[in-house]
């Protein structure tokens, strides 16, 4: 090692600060520190010169490890020989060799005969690969670019084979750099950059046109030239639409994963769509300098461009652009632009102010506009679970669980100094490049104040890791009650890796985080992935020595919510063990334990269980938290749901109707805890025989569900099951019908398998089929139902007796009168030890057993 | 925390929690596929004008590990180790051949990764190529000084992780990574020009 070398590393701690304060300073003002430096020490200045000017050494390297090694470590894949300099092919001369592919060589070569002065890129497949199926893709190619002539595509201007038989292509010499590197270089702004892209939009659309499929558009295909002219390159795993047949053939593997579209990576058919996909990656990487986030690819572009700091670009991109993209990065190729060029068209559009075609609606920040008028920040955390109702044709679906709550407050108290400093701070010194948002024209709202916060947060290293934790923590557990999900787990996450790397995971903190993180993974509906999450801290709860009773009860609660869908029986033991625990304590806890309870005792259809406990728990938090307190509210709509049940629909919609105006008033008309309770409410006429009033409520929950969850949540099934059953209740069979079927697919599609909540859009559906009289297809979805509850639900579970009853009623209709009795005379049975079944279905039960005569059901029916 | 049950994560997080034993182990496991994939990436039939060592961590990943929903935790994890095995393997096969050659050529890098067809070459030439055992060794310099500079050189150089994965995958701002980035390779370039004059 030399010199220089020992310098550097002997007095490295100097050298850094040194080279860190420098690198601080503009690049004018860089010399004037070396030269003090040196004056006082002049080895150390030379080398802060020398680091000064690799740091400024704009080359992309020490990146990434290139071909040369690799391919040297790998022999057998040596590559053969050049074509020297000098020698010829066809009508050219080779030049130099510019790149080495997979497949093919790349050369820069002049016209031979000197018939004008032209030089060009000369493609020449490597040795030893001319097998049958490389020849032709290279063939492929040349046909492809022989019928594209665009001014934005490199031109083919000859090709043949070389005097050894390998196939050559030349193409128009393209001297310049991929498209974000130009960009960059020439420090474009965004119209600019959204003007160049354009170009590229359209060559793409010209080759769709031709029918062709580029398949590999990412930036280093997409070069710009000294003229700033933008040229898409490399057709070489280009294909014809035509050929979609051969979709499997060798090779067609050959993409770049980066930039692939979903259908590529799950090699699915191929289409133009998918190269929109592609022209998407390419202008949000082109606009952010990422590509889009591979775990999220729809997170907004201005969002990446905020938090790599660069706010103009953030502002400037908020909107359309986030839209635009948000379009043509869906991974469904139904739902992007249906074209390149209405992609661009949208661009133009917005170039030239004019509204864009992108919808709204669809996008993943449908919150930002329900923040932007409810900046409120709820006490306490949302931890949503779905219940079954008592009855099958209605989900009577309760999803507020805070049994998180308490340890929202813990944390809270706990890190009040912290916490308190944060927001003072935030408070004092808002973000200068956003301190009020134009396009809106008001103040920040508290959700873009916690992700500010989280960022800042996050971003300063130097701090106590178990600090960060905790406030990462605490503003995760803000979000949760915003019913900012993904934004919670996202901020979570960070604060559980943190504890991690401290070793700090049995601490209470570390379990208390744990259950904000499963209620937030279960908010945004993965209820599986929350229940391993919940499930763990249920387990270091059980372990922990000594145990902390008020802790093991909110793990308790928390796994319970997280269980409810898949083990209803086990949710309510777990639940009671909750409640057991905290009678010991008292408190509001108990309270909000106990409405849990009679939630989930209603949902097994033990209604009178249910009525003590939602009683009980309404008197607990009207005496400890207070009246008018979100669980006190929550507690008294339990109590609603629960009489609703039990038939006294004048005291159950009054209650249900006091509670969701408070929570209009003090939550948000879309908070998803105003939402479940407007739910609620159409079920509550549902059930009071008001099918009009509930199919009002249900039509507007779908969209509200929509903007708040997401499209493809298990909440928005929910409002359309219960649509479908006031549609029912109104005799528009044919559209209650439709609407179970997208329903089931919708929860096939998003729930873990195994939910029983599938039933339920069946159940709905065979009472429509016999209704109409097709008991062939009854008797499949009926098949299809008992196949979804098999032994998940206990034999007199409203649910199994009811499909139990249809069955016999669908066999009847077939001429099975025999098996049809035997079926219905079981569900009648126990139908009369089962107090959760409704009178109309125990009509119908019964009626159907009476019609089959032989055995008079005289009894059953006087009970 | 979501897939503890593959072998795969199992011993991914027993490395990342210091455990030396484990790094074998994951060899092993991956070091075929790291090599399919390159052998593939090689060999293949597409256009592709540039073996990214990005792009082949993606896949190893995604082949090794196609059961789990893919948190990026565990993620991280495989990135981080996988950074650290194309290191070893590259500085393996160097001193194996230098020692071959009875330290004849030293075996080299080049700095920049081929941008196709048009891009400017480099190719072929020595200059722009940095030698693999002066970049073990300085990385070990910057180690002992400052062991997260030297894990940003390890993921962005032989990972080929992009800024914000490595400011991910080491649970830091990008902004630090940037920072700590510039100086780390001024550092090497440093070192490593250093070295070349002798």
């Amino acid at each position: 090692m030399g010199t220089t070398d020992e310098l550097l590393w002997s007095r490295w701690e100097e050298v850094d600060r040194c080279l860190d304060a420098a690198l601080d300073l503009p690049a004018a003002e860089r010399p004037a520190l070396v030269e003090r430096v040196t004056r006082q020490d002049a080895e150390l200045g030379a080398l802060l010169g020398r680091l000064l000017s690799h740091a400024a050494d704009a080359s992309p390297r020490l990146e990434a490890p290139a071909e040369p090694l690799m391919a040297e470590l790998f022999p057998g894949e040596r590559v053969e020989p050049d074509l020297p300099p000098g020698s010829t092919v066809g009508r050219w001369t080779i030049r130099r060799q510019r790149g080495r592919g997979g497949m093919a060589t790349v050369y820069e070569a002049a016209r031979a005969d000197g018939a004008y002065e032209q030089r060009a890129a000369l493609k020449v497949l490597r040795r030893g690969l001319d097998t049958e199926d490389i020849v032709r893709r290279f063939l492929t190619e040349r046909q492809i670019l022989s019928s594209l002539t665009h001014p934005n595509i490199a031109r083919l201007l000859d090709g043949g084979s070389t005097t050894d038989g390998r196939p050559y292509l030349v193409l128009e010499l393209v001297d310049g750099e991929p498209i974000t590197a130009w960009a960059r270089s020439h420090e474009l702004d965004v119209p600019q950059r959204l003007t160049l892209f354009l170009g590229v939009a359209d060559a793409v659309h010209a080759a769709h046109r031709q029918l062709v499929v580029h398949r590999d558009i990412k930036p280093s295909n997409v070069m710009v030239d000294g003229d700033g002219r933008v040229r898409l390159l490399d057709f070489g795993i280009a294909r014809l639409l035509e050929q979609g047949s051969e979709r499997t053939m060798a090779g067609s593997r050959a993409l770049t994963p980066e930039y692939a579209s979903p259908e590529q990576l799950r090699d699915g058919p191929i289409t133009t769509a998918s190269d929109v996909y592609q022209l998407g990656i390419l202008l949000h990487e082109l606009l952010t300098g990422q590509r889009p986030q591979s775990e999220n690819p729809r997170t907004r572009p201005s969002r990446l461009a905020s938090e790599a700091g660069n706010q103009p670009v953030a502002r400037r991109l908020r909107g359309d652009i986030d839209l635009v993209l948000d379009k043509a990065l869906r991974s469904e190729p139904e739902e992007r632009y249906a074209s390149a060029d209405e992609f661009a068209a949208d661009v133009r559009r917005h170039l030239r102010g004019l509204p864009i075609q992108a919808h709204p609606e669809s996008t993943t920040y449908r919150m930002r506009k329900f923040l932007g008028r409810h900046p409120i920040v709820l006490p306490g955390s949302a931890a949503t679970a779905i219940a079954l109702a008592g009855f099958m044709t209605l989900l009577g679906v309760q999803n507020q669980r805070l049994g998180a709550e308490r340890d929202a407050a813990e944390a809270a108290s706990r890190r009040a100094q912290e916490t308190q400093e944060l927001f003072v701070n935030l408070l004092r010194s808002p973000d200068p490049y956003s301190p009020a948002d134009p396009e809106r024209g008001r103040a920040i709202t508290v959700a873009e104040a916690l992700r500010m916060g989280a960022v800042r947060v996050d971003a300063n290293p130097d701090a106590d890791p178990t600090l960060r934790a905790s406030l990462l923590s605490t503003i995760g557990g803000v979000f949760n009650s915003l019913g900012q999900y993904s934004d919670a787990r996202a901020v979570l996450d960070r604060a559980i890796a943190l504890r991690a790397s401290t070793g700090d995971t049995l601490s209470t903190v570390f379990s208390t985080e744990l259950g904000l993180l499963s209620g937030a993974i279960r908010g945004q509906g993965e209820l599986d992935t929350a229940l391993v999450v919940s499930e763990r801290r249920l387990r270091l709860e059980r372990e922990r020595e000594p145990a902390d009773p008020a802790l093991l009860a909110s793990a308790l609660t928390g796994h319970s919510d997280g269980i409810e869908h898949a083990d209803p029986e086990r949710a309510i033991a777990l639940q009671e063990e909750s409640v057991r625990l905290l009678r010991a304590l008292g408190g509001p806890e108990l309270g909000i334990a106990l409405k849990t309870l009679a939630d989930q005792y209603r949902g097994a259809g033990r209604d009178a269980d249910s009525e003590v406990a939602a009683r009980e728990a309404l008197a607990v938090l009207e005496a400890t938290a207070g009246v008018d307190h979100p669980n006190t509210v929550m507690a008294r709509h339990t109590l609603g749901q629960t009489l609703g049940e039990r038939g006294e629909f004048a005291e159950a919609t009054r209650l249900l109707e006091q509670s969701l105006h408070v929570f209009e008033r003090d939550i948000g008309v879309d908070h998803p805890f105003t939402l479940s309770m407007r739910n609620n409410l159409g079920v509550a006429f549902l059930n009071a025989g008001d099918p009009g009033r509930a199919e009002e409520v249900f039509r507007a929950l779908v969209p509200a569900r929509e903007r708040t969850h997401g499209e493809r949540h298990p909440e928005v099934g929910s409002a359309m099951q219960n649509l479908a059953a006031s549609l029912l209740g109104l005799g528009r069979l044919a559209e209650a019908e439709a609407l179970t079927g997208e329903v089931e697919a919708l929860y096939r599609e998003v729930l873990p398998p195994g939910s029983i909540l599938i039933a339920f859009p069946m159940l709905t559906r065979s009472e429509i089929q016999l209704a109409r009289g097709n008991f062939a297809g009854a008797r499949r979805t009926i098949d299809g139902i008992r196949a979804a509850l098999d032994g998940r639900l206990p034999n007199d579970h409203p649910a199994v007796i009811v499909a139990d009853c249809r069955l016999g009623r669908a066999l009847a209709g077939l001429g099975a009168d025999a098996q049809a009795r035997m079926m219905l005379d079981g569900a009648v049975a126990r139908m009369s030890s089962s107090e959760g079944v409704r009178d109309e279905h125990r009509r119908e039960c019964i009626g159907a057993r009476a019609a089959l005569g032989a055995v008079a059901p005289v009894d059953s029916l006087a009970g | 925390m979501h897939d503890e049950s593959t072998p795969l994560t199992t011993l991914l997080v027993r490395w990342s929690e210091g455990d030396v034993d484990a790094f074998p182990a994951l060899m092993d496991l991956a070091y075929d596929d790291l090599r399919a994939i390159a052998h593939r990436r090689l060999r293949a039939a597409g256009a592709r004008e540039t073996l990214s060592t990005t792009a082949l961590v993606h896949e190893a990943y995604l082949r090794l590990d196609a059961h789990s929903g893919g948190s990026w935790e565990s993620r991280a994890r495989f990135y981080a180790f996988a950074a650290r095995a194309m290191r070893h393997i590259l500085v393996d096969h160097a001193r194996r051949r230098n020692a071959d050659k009875r330290g004849g050529d030293v075996v080299c890098l080049t700095f920049e990764e081929a941008q196709g067809v048009s891009a400017v070459a480099t190719a072929g030439a020595d200059n722009g190529a940095v030698d693999v055992i002066a970049t073990d060794a300085a990385l070990e310099q910057l180690a002992a000084r400052h062991p997260r500079m030297a894990r940003i050189v390890e993921l962005r150089f032989f990972g080929g992780l992009t800024v914000p994965e490595t400011a991910k995958t080491l649970s830091t701002s990008v902004r630090t990574v940037e920072r700590e980035w510039t100086r780390a390779r001024a550092y090497l370039m440093e070192a490593l020009s250093d070295h070349g004059n002798h």
